[in-house]
């Protein structure tokens, strides 16, 4: 099938992820293919809005119909709207920004997020998604699966050749998260310190994370606020077990050994 | 959002080349995706084919290159598509509605317009929470613990928010409330209330789109507060001005009602625009 396509869907996935404005030279050098041919498959990417020119520059970002796709993508998981309050609740008792993740292949993905009260801030995108071994708010959905799926999700990341842990070593972790109810992350710029993901259980599995340094690593469990915390997610947790339609989401009929993420 | 159409005319030039247009292909398959934007939440082949102005043939294998990469799959019934999930990975500035960010500059505003303390609140479930505050000098209203939740009959800040609700949902909440003195020695001030004291609130802003009132419990504080509706009335949030009786009494706050209005009114009309969230205000099980 057409070339010219896919070459389009990897340069609009390459302005994607660039975290500034391209243009074709560092396109084409990322791809490995000519400036000529990343300004035709930049033309017609262009014309359909997906990318626009950056301040009428030869450099290009994300077009408005990216946005209009995503959040139609967005607004048909239920659980997005119904869960916002709390992640406002929660992101203004911590100061740190809330966000939810829900299971997507053997991926979480990130869909849901209110801004903490803290100047500083290294939240991903809503959309950022990780292996299920990778991060608190994955580790939660993980652990919490139910027997099996540690394997399942093992057996599946072997053949797709992603790199994970050891199964004993996920095992031994995923072991002490059902034990805490809770999931930590050590914060890359805050040492010691750690986000903390806690479990939204119903019909599926999902994640409410405070992602900033809010928990003293070696003693996660010590913070004065954490009950209070837990309490909000179990008043979302109440919420969708009572509706459990909440926790439809469109790619629910999928296998998820199908979902392959970049 | 609209999500602009594609022309895919055959023959269309490119202005480099001179000849047809070399990238045909990827106009089409672009053209497919952008379809995807409307408010369908599937579209099959036929639709599509005829949408687009394209045959069945090279609609199909548009889909496939699609389906191939996550930018579509099947939905459920196995016939149709659906938009896939590789789109949301397509990291983009979401430009997410935040009201905490949309309000702050008016809370500042409210502030230095009063000198006195000011708050933002909405609605968690069946409480209210404040989500943001600025907390005047000296002898002042105070704010409570960080994200603490206040049921929605308690206070008369929460039954400003109770009021954007249906009088169903109303009704249903209260119902379930009961007995509605449960929380009294928490919050004093709403202390022996009956549903109708609540209904007779609730009238009261609807009336007059705001609701002030006094606070004897607490150093005699005086309010006013004002609702933040999206476009079909629902709730967002709730902006509140409190201080002491002396300095923020009945007089103060009518001479300062048309600058408040007036610093209030733009924000209120962004809200309008955006979809507030759901509220459930049944009691889970």
């Amino acid at each position: 099938m057409s070339s010219s396509a896919r070459r389009a869907l990897r340069i609009l996935e390459t302005v994607g992820a660039a975290e500034r404005p391209v243009g074709p030279t560092e396109i084409g050098r990322a791809l490995g293919i000519s400036a000529g041919t990343v300004f035709r498959g930049l033309d017609a990417l262009e014309r359909g809005g997906y990318v626009a020119r950056f301040q009428a520059s030869a450099k290009y970002v994300l077009g408005t119909s990216v946005g209009g796709l995503r959040q139609n993508v967005l607004a048909q998981f239920a659980i997005r709207d119904v869960c916002m309050p709390y992640l406002r609740q929660l992101a203004f008792a911590s100061g740190e920004t809330a966000s939810l993740t829900v299971r997507l292949g053997w991926h979480g993905v990130r869909i849901a997020a209110a801004p903490g009260t803290n100047e500083v801030t290294s939240s991903p995108p809503l959309g950022t998604a990780r292996l299920l071994s990778d991060g608190c708010a994955s580790r939660v959905i993980l652990a919490l699966l139910g027997p099996g799926s540690a394997a399942a999700f093992t057996a599946w990341a072997h053949k797709h050749r992603q790199v994970v842990p050891s199964k004993a070593a996920l095992d031994r972790d995923l072991k002490k998260i059902r034990e805490r109810g809770l999931a930590v992350e050590e914060t890359a710029f805050a040492r010691g310190r750690a986000a903390l993901a806690l479990p939204v259980r119903g019909r599926a599995i999902a994640a409410i994370s405070i992602e900033g340094p809010v928990l003293d690593l070696r003693r996660p469990e010590s913070h004065d606020d954490l009950p209070h915390w837990r309490e909000i997610v179990r008043s979302v947790e109440r919420l969708v077990q009572a509706r459990p339609a909440l926790f439809a989401g469109p790619f629910d009929h999928l296998d998820p050994d199908t979902v392959v993420l970049p | 959002m609209q999500i602009r159409a594609l022309s895919t005319r055959p023959g269309r030039t490119d202005g480099a080349s001179g000849g047809r247009y070399r990238n045909q292909a990827a106009l089409r398959v672009l053209s497919v995706l952008s379809a995807f934007g409307g408010p369908e939440r599937s579209l099959g082949v036929t639709e599509l084919a005829r949408r687009l102005g394209m045959n069945k043939n090279m609609v199909h294998r548009a889909l496939t290159t699609l389906a191939v990469e996550g930018y579509v799959t099947r939905d459920p019934s196995g016939v149709r598509y659906q938009l896939g999930y590789r789109v949301l990975t397509l990291a983009g500035d979401d430009d997410e509605f935040d009201i905490r960010a949309l309000a702050r500059p008016v809370l500042e505003e409210l502030h230095a317009l009063t000198g006195e303390s000011v708050f933002l609140s909405i609605i968690v479930g069946r409480s209210r929470v404040n989500v943001d505050w600025i907390e005047a000098r000296g002898r002042r209203v105070s704010a409570s613990r960080r994200g603490r939740s206040v049921p929605l009959h308690c206070t008369k800040m929460s039954r400003a928010l109770l009021a954007c609700l249906s009088n169903r949902e109303i009704a249903e909440y209260l119902a379930s409330a009961e007995p509605l003195t449960r929380y009294d020695a928490l919050f004093p001030e709403t202390a022996d209330a009956t549903a109708q004291d609540v209904w007779d609130d609730i009238a009261r802003v609807r009336r007059d789109g705001f609701i002030t009132w006094r606070n004897p419990q607490q150093y005699s504080a005086n309010y006013i507060a004002f609702p933040l509706l999206d476009g079909h009335g629902r709730p967002h949030a709730l902006v509140t001005v409190g201080g002491p009786l002396e300095r923020f009494g009945p007089d103060r706050i009518d001479g300062l009602m048309p600058r408040m209005r007036a610093l209030i009114a733009p924000l209120q009309q962004q809200c309008r625009h955006v979809a507030a969230a759901p509220v459930i205000v049944e009691e889970a099980a």
